[in-house]
């Protein structure tokens, strides 16, 4: 079993960018409902010639103070409405700085705003950056796509959670987090399956995935798989790629929960795999949870 | 006109992320301004649905979503003490926008303009930004990709830049730069925007800038001799990349442009100044139809 999920601190990056301001309302609506303390964090990455100069005149450059002045801004916006916030600006890498803040703080939650790949490679927080950060953060991370809309309800009623999983043992460990959220939102979870291309044309491969994924869930979730988890109603309800992405783009999901892999190959490329479509096309947030080795145990 | 007024601020929609960007800006000038806002959306509804709608008697699903979104947006703002009123109305964007316009004259428009990397699918991209610019009858506010998030509620803008091409009509935009670089207490820096093919020519171009300052003067007879000083402008005449980079560095908070509904250069915003103006500059963009300032 494990420990019952929690959101006490929410760590939320962002770039100033425009999906940035959206991911801040779900940032600010999520620390609203678990009465979670929220930390801003931004990354400054100043040129060597900018730090000397820094060190010369001991003053902030430009851009550091522009930083620190928006920043302000939105944690007053936030603070407004009675929310505790605390604002960092660190100098790095942005993937290395958020790393570092989730372990540093403590994080249960990390917000981002994610843009499509159109933005070019001049943004922060795109592809390469998104990947390091979903593939190595200590805790479930919330990205916000470009395609998720305005207007954001700050109670979050959400009416249904959508759970994505590939049916592989590692990508489980998202079902508690998926089932804690329900529960706090009091949603109703639809469970997704990806069927994975081994599986595909041959059945017994099917039902050993299958049984493997079961027992792992039986494991995590005791009460709740034993309603989940009939192999035969996931081997059933595959989906391919396109319809999930179909299904997220929908009107009715509210949030996703997606197990990641670290370990697999998918995992590795996500900028080309079905995690990174998904970012970056679902009209609503996608939860990554990703798979800790001691949290099966 | 001597004080800027705005009793009503008329906030479009669509829901995407730029438009998220541009009621933060709708809300700070509201704050400002004392206005009240309306937040409007435009739903286009298939035939099937809207048969649906009749046959039922019930709203459809995008309709409904449409009003809890723009009403969660209301709730937001009404919890910083402003009056907000919301309606969705359907129809295509432009029409539905331009209607309201008419029929509540605003005292200015807010809009989010997204780059045109969004596809056809969306709404207020390319011409439809295009025709609202040119057919509002009021100042339009527009927030584009590139703006960043993180402005404060009290709208501390650092300085204004008006960009004009020092004809007449582009003068129209005047007295608003200035009436908001007094209300911000701010300075307004003028951009003159060479045309081509006086560039190289420096008599015409003086003649222009003269006739420029008359025009300019006649506006706003009281203040306009302290800023307008034809030599200056012409020394520094800029093209966009120069603007865009100038409003980056020197953290300008506002473009005041003024755009011309007879022009070559008007009828096809899109590949013009001030349509890459809108969707690059990393400020937004306050456009002003020549003559609307008339009387």
């Amino acid at each position: 079993m494990l420990p019952q999920p929690k959101v006490d601190r929410i760590l939320f990056a962002t770039d100033f960018l425009a999906s940035s301001r959206i991911a801040l309302d779900y940032a600010a609506a999520f620390a609203s409902h678990f009465k979670a303390a929220l930390i801003m964090l931004h990354a400054v990455e100043l040129s060597y010639p900018a730090r000397e100069a820094e060190t010369a005149t001991s003053r902030p450059s430009v851009s550091r103070r522009l930083a620190c002045e928006r920043l302000e801004a939105i944690a007053n916006g936030v603070r407004c409405t009675g929310l505790q916030v605390e604002t960092l600006v660190v100098d790095g890498i942005p993937s290395d700085v958020i790393l570092q803040a989730v372990d540093y703080h403590a994080a249960d939650l990390l917000v981002l705003g994610v843009h499509g790949v159109h933005r070019g490679l001049a943004h922060l927080l795109i592809g390469s950056n998104t990947e390091r950060i979903l593939l190595s953060a200590n805790c479930p991370t919330m990205t916000v796509g470009a395609h998720v809309m305005a207007g954001v309800d700050p109670a979050l009623h959400f009416k249904e959670i959508v759970y994505f999983s590939d049916f592989t043992p590692e990508a489980t460990a998202a079902a508690p987090y998926a089932v804690f959220l329900g529960k706090e939102f009091h949603a109703a979870i639809d469970l997704c399956q990806l069927m994975p291309d081994v599986a595909d044309n041959s059945p017994q491969g099917r039902n050993v995935l299958a049984e493997n994924y079961c027992e792992t869930m039986k494991k995590l979730l005791p009460e709740a798989a034993s309603t989940w988890c009939s192999p035969s109603f996931h081997l059933d309800h595959g989906m391919e790629i396109d319809e999930i992405i179909e299904r997220a783009q929908g009107q009715s999901a509210g949030l996703i929960v997606l197990g990641a892999h670290t370990e697999s190959q998918l995992g590795r490329h996500l900028n080309t795999s079905f995690a990174y479509h998904l970012l970056a096309k679902a009209t609503c947030p996608v939860i990554s949870v990703r798979h800790r080795s001691s949290a099966t145990l | 006109m001597n004080e800027l007024k705005i009793a009503r601020i008329l906030f479009a929609t669509d829901f995407l992320e730029s438009s998220r960007l541009a009621l933060d800006y709708a809300v700070a000038f509201a704050h400002h301004f004392k206005s009240t806002v309306t937040l409007l959306h435009a739903v286009e509804l298939s035939p099937p649905a809207e048969e649906a709608e009749v046959v039922t008697g019930r709203p459809c699903v995008s309709r409904t979503a449409a009003k809890e979104r723009l009403d969660a947006f209301a709730a937001g703002l009404r919890r910083t003490g402003l009056e907000v009123k919301t309606i969705v109305e359907d129809g295509t964007p432009c029409q539905v926008i331009l209607n309201v316009v008419k029929a509540q004259s605003p005292g200015l428009l807010v809009i989010g303009v997204h780059g045109v990397h969004r596809g056809v699918g969306h709404l207020l991209i390319g011409s439809n930004t295009e025709k609202i610019l040119l057919s509002v009858s009021c100042p339009t506010l527009s927030v584009g990709a590139h703006v960043l998030a993180g402005i404060d509620l009290r709208l501390k803008l650092n300085r204004i830049v008006y960009c004009s091409d020092f004809t007449p009509e582009a003068a129209a935009a005047a007295p608003y730069a200035l009436l908001l670089g007094r209300e911000f207490n701010v300075p307004v820096e003028v951009c003159h925007l060479a045309p081509t093919p006086l560039q190289h020519d420096s008599e015409p171009a003086q003649e222009q800038a003269e006739n420029y300052c008359d025009a300019l003067r006649r506006r706003i007879p009281d203040t306009a001799g302290d800023w307008c000083t034809p030599a200056f402008h012409l020394k520094h005449g800029f093209d966009l990349d120069q603007i865009l980079t100038r409003v980056e560095t020197e953290t300008a908070g506002l473009i005041v442009l003024g755009v011309r509904t007879q022009s070559q250069l008007g009828r096809h915003l899109h590949t013009s100044f001030a349509y890459q103006l809108l969707t690059r500059a990393a400020c937004p963009v306050l456009s002003i139809k020549g003559g609307q300032n008339d009387g």
